[in-house]
């Protein structure tokens, strides 16, 4: 993720910060009306994707507390994990796995939807 | 603030942040030569603290004393690593080749599926990312065992470049956008072929977002855990699920565990150090848009 915003940061061209310079702003003023608003469009990116990724969040809860104390750290998919593999529920399994199939396309299409009109706000 | 007090205060700022970061990763390294008390202790400084020994090296056969005798962890180690290595590597390649041939269609033609234009099967693409792979593990395994290939590196391989495609595409997509069509109008002209045009032209210079998209591909398919502790067992079995595995009956063994992690990160770091300046170049020829 930092990469990709280092990759922003780097397709700003200088002149921009340069003509703000000559303009006699000074760095905070020049990050904040400048470098700012620019990267925003990349920073939204950059959030949304991390909450795509971070629904499927799963390795780490199963390695570190495998859902313990008694499911208080459970998310979802390690949820639906401890399913299958301790409990070997797989119905009740996959049925959870579609709910939140569903409950993922209908939160992510709002989250867009939301992106989408706040960008178009902001050009 | 006076400009005299401003840069040390920066880069003290930037000091300690750096420490934040990089704490965990030398944590990793230090555990690697702890022994059990010292790492219930919570014992941080090496020499002050705690005195170093060869306690993970030598529970996987790799510390100066044991490397020239036999060690079963080592064999097992080596193998997991060169499963890992095939793994990442051969899915990344085989989404690389996919999804160069997708997006490069996606850049320059026009398709039509039902209601769909290209931005549509675009946003297709990118909507696999959305989903979580568990949804998809009970399907994916009934599957590999009718298939016959549970437990095998091919299968991983498929499953990883499955898994990391829509980001190549993505990628690539964006990076093709970015070269002129008249380019490959010329190369036509000339006597090219469609394939031709392609192969010749467009590909050489796509290529730092080729490497940018391999790269990043490599890194995801070597850090993935959940499928392949789902799909392999003793045979395909990759290093993440080695390492998750090293809880054994007294207890975790924790020095084994932590050099098995630092055996995971060291080559994510050398690409990390030396492939870097590659990633942002390729990202920044206009993947973010």
């Amino acid at each position: 993720m930092m990469i990709l915003l280092l990759a922003g940061l780097q397709a700003i061209s200088k002149e921009i910060q340069d003509a703000a310079k000559v303009d006699g702003a000074t760095g905070w003023q020049g990050f904040w009306q400048i470098t700012f608003p620019l990267m925003l469009p990349i920073s939204v990116t950059t959030i949304v994707l991390r909450i795509i990724f971070q629904l499927k969040l799963a390795d780490i809860v199963i390695n570190t507390t495998s859902g313990g104390p008694g499911g208080a750290s459970d998310t979802i998919s390690s949820f639906i994990f401890r399913e299958y593999r301790d409990r070997s529920n797989v119905g009740y399994g996959t049925m959870v796995a579609e709910v939140y199939l569903i409950l993922i396309i209908i939160f992510v299409t709002l989250l867009l939807r939301f992106v989408s009109k706040y960008m178009q706000k902001t050009q | 603030m006076p400009e005299k007090l401003k840069k040390p205060l920066i880069y003290a700022a930037l000091i300690m942040w750096t420490i934040v970061a990089l704490f965990p990763i030398f944590w990793t390294f230090s555990t690697t030569f702890k022994v059990a008390k010292d790492v219930q202790l919570g014992n941080i400084v090496p020499w002050l603290q705690y005195k170093p020994s060869w306690l993970g090296l030598r529970a996987l056969g790799l510390s100066p004393d044991t490397i020239w005798t036999f060690s079963t962890p080592r064999d097992e180690f080596i193998k997991r690593f060169w499963n890992s290595i095939q793994a990442s590597i051969g899915g990344a390649s085989l989404a690389l080749v996919i999804g160069s041939i997708a997006a490069y269609g996606l850049s320059r033609f026009e398709y039509k599926f039902g209601t769909w234009r290209n931005k549509d099967i675009s946003f297709f693409f990118f909507s696999q990312l959305i989903l979580p792979p568990v949804v998809l593990a009970m399907p994916f395994l009934v599957l590999y065992k009718e298939l016959a290939l549970l437990d095998t590196i091919f299968g991983l391989i498929l499953i990883y470049a499955l898994s990391v495609l829509p980001i190549v595409i993505w990628i690539m997509r964006d990076q093709f956008d970015t070269i002129p069509v008249e380019l490959e109008q010329a190369a036509r002209v000339d006597g090219c072929t469609t394939w031709g045009a392609f192969i010749k032209i467009v590909l050489p210079i796509a290529l730092p977002g080729m490497v940018a998209a391999f790269i990043l591909s490599v890194i995801l398919c070597w850090n993935e855990y959940f499928f392949a502790a789902l799909l392999t067992s003793t045979n395909a079995k990759t290093l993440p699920v080695m390492v998750a595995s090293q809880t054994g009956s007294q207890g975790i063994s924790w020095w084994s565990m932590a050099t098995l992690a630092s055996a995971a990160i060291l080559p994510l770091i050398i690409i990390g150090v030396f492939l870097e300046r590659y990633i942002v170049k390729g990202l920044t020829a206009g993947a973010v848009k």
